[in-house]
């Protein structure tokens, strides 16, 4: 493990990426604490409102302050996906893990378990679980979770698969290495950096699936702020007030490429063939 | 001198699936400190039988036998104390590394594992300089050495938690011939030194004949003739076993 960190700290493009996510994130996750004004608070008055000292960014449709809007708009859209994106790897990397060790009957019916799952197209699937689970960021985050874990466990299952009766794994069996460290020590190091770059890869994916439920008025109710619900709320002022379109679009695209660029970084970084 | 035989095999034999048998009725034994090679092309069966005597596969039928005593690789208890005894060298070093583990971690897992009062830094680098190498190779990962050094350092785990058996699967194979040399000769001393039996498993004749005392050659599975390696150019009787021996070849 410590091998991983002396990479990661020791490349410079990969600390500054990391660095740049986590301000970014952490800004709109204090973002309630930050927002100049309520964003629930309607000002029928101040409807599409230019910018002013008040209200830096205007207003919206219905008076209320937009940069609030945006700021706890991203707190609701990134403390989601990052919920997301945490409880998918979780479960999909033990199921597919376990199944992956355990072996014989249990990881042939939970392989074809995952093979009918994974031939439903995921935004299909999600909209059905969306139904059941009903609307709301919440339930809409578990819909999520509830259909993007198959990924994850086909990936760890895969990974596991390639290194159970790998020959240092034979080896350290012979070494007498109990199963606990075989685990912690030859298993995981291995899986680990796949699944924490599919992660940072999957994190753009997660927050735009979350993002395009609520603007197809799935996720995020009325009156909570979200990006992807405030897109759909933008446009229907896109000529005379296109920073409502413009702002929240802007901000899914660059947490998107942000989080993007970090896990490409990894990917190269986590390569075994690079040097400490 | 007489030895003591402290090794046996009876009758292994191993299936996959039915009707295809890989090892069928495979019997030897070994003195300590003795050597066997196990001789062969591709496909006979010897890296089969090799994963039989070191445990990671169960024989279909047969037993082994280790000072008269049957061995149960089954269970964790009795291959822990069987793997005590017994060592392996695999035939790909590259893949008998963790790409994440120091060469220092790697080669102190033996021994943090079967000698635990033994796992000091003193004695990692004493290993590291029995196969030649110095002690900065233990900060190293594998990827940075040479198919030659992660071979040494493959030894050197071997022989850590000092086995009374030495299983080789070709040891040398994935080598040049330069490298080759070097580990041949490194194995022939250390087993020397410690007084290790070994079963060596090849498809060159020339190598196991320099190694081995005896070797046995397999065809389909089967021994088909135990020859004495000095001597197995002239005694080899059938036209597979003579095929090893081409009279260039030999000297």
């Amino acid at each position: 493990m410590s091998i991983w960190l002396i990479r990661l700290w020791r490349d410079m493009p990969l600390r500054t990426l990391f660095f740049l996510n986590v301000l970014a994130a952490g800004f709109f996750l204090l973002a309630p604490f930050l927002a100049p004004n309520d964003p629930l608070e309607v000002h029928a008055d101040l409807a599409l409102a230019a910018p002013s000292t008040l209200y830096p960014l205007g207003n919206d449709a219905l008076g209320r302050c937009f940069l609030s809007r945006l700021l706890a708009g991203g707190s609701g859209s990134l403390f989601f996906t990052f919920f997301i994106v945490l409880a998918v790897a979780f479960l999909g990397m033990g199921l597919g893990m376990t199944a992956a060790l355990v072996g014989g009957r249990i990881e042939f019916l939970f392989m074809r378990f995952l093979d009918v799952a994974l031939s439903v197209p995921t935004m299909a699937l999600t909209l059905v679980m969306v139904a059941v689970f009903g609307n709301g960021l919440t339930t809409t985050a578990l819909a999520i979770i509830s259909v993007s874990w198959l990924v994850y466990a086909r990936t760890s299952h895969a990974v596991v698969l390639g290194f159970r009766e790998s020959g240092f794994v034979q080896q350290a069996r012979m070494g007498g290495v109990g199963r606990g460290r075989i685990l912690s020590h030859y298993v995981l190091p291995n899986v680990l950096p796949h699944i924490i770059i599919l992660m940072t890869q999957d994190f753009g994916d997660k927050l735009l699936m979350l993002s395009t439920l609520s603007l197809l008025g799935l996720g995020a109710q009325p009156p909570t702020p979200e990006w992807g619900f405030m897109l759909s709320e933008g446009k229907a002022y896109l000529e005379r007030a296109p920073l409502l379109l413009i702002a929240p679009g802007f901000l899914i695209f660059f947490h998107v490429v942000l989080f993007n660029l970090l896990g490409d970084r990894l990917q190269d970084v986590l390569d075994p063939k690079r040097g400490i | 001198m007489v030895r003591d035989e402290f090794f046996r095999c009876e009758g292994l034999c191993k299936s996959y699936g039915e009707g295809w048998a890989a090892l069928r009725e495979v019997s030897f034994s070994l003195e300590a400190g003795g050597s066997l090679g196990l001789l062969g092309l591709s496909g006979s069966g010897k890296s089969t039988l090799l994963r039989l005597l070191a445990g990671l596969e169960p024989p279909t039928s047969g037993q082994i036998y280790l000072e008269d005593r049957p061995v149960d690789t089954g269970m964790q208890k009795g291959r822990r104390a069987y793997h005590r005894q017994v060592q392996m060298v695999f035939q790909n070093p590259v893949s008998t590394f963790s790409p994440y583990m120091t060469v220092g971690t790697y080669l102190m897992e033996g021994i943090r594992s079967f000698c635990p009062s033994e796992n000091t830094r003193e004695r990692e680098v004493a290993l590291l300089e029995e196969v030649g190498l110095s002690a900065e190779f233990s900060r190293r990962l594998p990827h940075e050495l040479s198919g030659g050094q992660l071979q040494r350092v493959a030894i050197a785990r071997a022989l850590s938690i000092r086995p009374r058996l030495l299983l080789l699967d070709e040891p040398t194979s994935a080598l040049d011939s330069m490298v080759q040399r070097g580990i041949l000769e490194l194995i022939a001393t250390l087993s020397k030194r410690h007084g290790m039996a070994m079963v060596f498993v090849g498809h060159d004749a020339a190598v196991l004949r320099l190694m081995t005392e005896r070797m046995l050659v397999l065809e389909k599975g089967q021994v088909i003739e135990t020859l004495p390696s000095r001597t197995a150019h002239r005694m080899a009787r059938t036209a597979y076993a003579q095929q090893f021996f081409p009279p260039r070849a030999v000297t």
